[in-house]
């Protein structure tokens, strides 16, 4: 880079701008919308991916075996390592920004205080996230892991048998009691989660902006209702 | 009073008294008497304080200056909601028709740690100047006044600047929002010179310094609650804090922190 260029393009190394902007509280803001989209799109595809289960226990178990076997098993790898890098990142920002806004109300809170346009989701957004984040601890443990239900030995072609581990799991009244509540709480934290992420990306819009919030509240019980579909119907209607 | 006139109102007044930055507050019970329904919320404590400057005792403390809500000053926190309860009114222009007889109203300072209670119902709103002072601004000899319309500005663009303009900043958009973030006042005064082109070319930079000051004066963060635009006397849209966040964004990227 020439000398002319840096006096126009700005002063700062590269690597300090990124350092300012991810300590700024609009940087973190960016990175909270940012991760939060991603996370939307996993949410979706793992849910896209569970419906399966209603086709039967061979697309299911074929399905599990295909993202077992993606890129010679890496694949699956690569992908839980990214997942685990945007939670993280979503987890830490988020917690940052949670502390930095407790602080700012100063010593003395109100007596009385209205909320006049916010809503119970946004206003529980760091508790249901919590939530969340115990859910997942939960669901891995459950499903990938292992150590909360027993799982089954392997299906007639040799592979993890996916549909017979949930199909019992979901015969459990309690287990199914706690994905419920997981599944509620994630409905909450989307119902705000996708106002707020477009906002905080600076796209406002006085058409796209409403469409865009319509669109996103009706995706978030679309996957709420998804996902809490597969254990209610198992435990109700499956024999 | 003629006949037809309402009658008079006797309020209960929980009121947020503090002698100054470092004493401990409290809230102190009055009765306000004798209150009008066409007086202003601000003319209903200068009765109050008559009373207690008649009976020796300190009067209450706030601030106000022009009582037309246009200044910025009035800065009352009325039953939990900035400016009280009517939507697009300062405190100055709010009357006591909107109240009832009997009435309890707790009236508390702006709540944040950017505006330290100055005495009662006083904060210290230097915080805002300070932001002003990071980028509010135009680095260009303005001059004289121009002549109308020699830049032409589409009306479009002219409307969205004076729609940012219109903030006075009163603060209670920092009151209002549940994270104490200045975004909407910072908003504002950024709109209000990036849709015109004298401010243009500071437009990135602005972003960048007058946000990075939000944070060092110890505001939240915007997490989009939207409070502050149902509270902003002005009626300052949420349109403005999404230009604001664009702005920042394309500052870092383009490394514009000249």
């Amino acid at each position: 880079m020439s000398e002319g260029e840096r006096v126009v393009r700005g002063a700062k190394p590269p690597l300090e701008v990124v350092i300012d902007f991810v300590r700024s509280s609009v940087g973190a803001k960016v990175i909270m919308a940012v991760t939060g989209l991603a996370l939307w799109g996993f949410v979706i595809g793992h849910l896209v991916g569970n419906l399966q289960i209603f086709q039967g226990p061979e697309p299911l178990n074929a399905y599990g075996e295909m993202l077992h076997s993606l890129g010679h098993g890496a694949g699956l790898w690569v992908v839980r390592a990214a997942l685990l890098a945007i939670v993280l990142s979503h987890i830490f920002f988020g917690l940052r920004l949670a502390a930095m806004n407790r602080a700012a109300r100063g010593p003395v809170g109100y007596r009385t205080k209205q909320s006049l346009r916010t809503n119970t989701a946004a206003m529980t957004m760091a508790v249901s996230g919590i939530v969340i984040l115990a859910f997942i601890v939960f669901h891995l443990f459950h499903f990938t892991i292992g150590g909360i239900t027993e799982l089954p030995p392997l299906d007639e072609k040799g592979r993890t048998d996916v549909f017979l581990m949930v199909f019992q799991a979901f015969k459990t009244p309690w287990i199914v009691v706690v994905y419920v509540v997981g599944q509620t709480l994630l409905l909450s934290h989307l119902t705000h989660g996708t106002v707020s992420l477009w906002q905080s990306l600076g796209l406002h819009h006085p058409v796209w902006t409403p469409a865009l919030r319509v669109a996103g509240r009706a995706l978030g019980v679309s996957i709420f209702a998804g996902n809490i579909g597969i254990p209610l119907a198992i435990f109700f209607f499956w024999k | 009073m003629a006949d037809g006139s309402p009658k008079t109102m006797t309020l209960t007044l929980h009121v947020w008294r503090q002698k100054n930055a470092r004493a401990a507050g409290a809230f102190q019970t009055y009765k306000a008497t004798g209150v009008s329904p066409d007086q202003s919320f601000l003319e209903m404590l200068d009765l109050v304080n008559e009373d207690l400057i008649g009976r020796g005792q300190e009067p209450i403390a706030f601030d106000h200056d022009c009582r037309e809500g246009i200044c910025g000053m009035c800065s009352l926190m009325i039953n939990g909601e900035p400016h009280g309860p009517e939507r697009g009114t300062t405190t100055c222009q709010l009357h006591m028709r909107h109240f009832h007889d009997g009435d309890e109203i707790v009236i508390e300072p702006w709540r944040a740690r950017a505006f330290p209670v100055v005495r009662d119902l006083v904060v210290d709103r230097g915080a805002f100047d300070r932001l002003i002072q990071a980028g509010g601004y135009v680095s260009v000899n303005a001059g004289g006044a121009p002549d109308a319309n020699s830049v032409p500005i589409p009306k479009k663009e002219a409307d969205l600047a004076m729609d940012a303009a219109a903030c006075i900043g009163c603060g209670a958009c920092v009151a209002a929002c549940p994270n104490a973030s200045a975004m909407l006042f910072v908003g504002a005064k950024m709109s209000q010179l990036r849709h015109l082109p004298q401010g243009k070319p500071e437009q990135t930079k602005r972003a960048l310094n007058m946000l990075n000051r939000a944070d060092k004066e110890g505001f939240g963060a915007c997490r989009n609650h939207f409070e502050c635009e149902a509270a902003c006397p002005k009626e300052i849209p949420r349109r403005v804090m999404a230009e604001a966040f664009r702005d920042y964004v394309t500052a870092a990227v383009n490394r514009d922190d000249g």
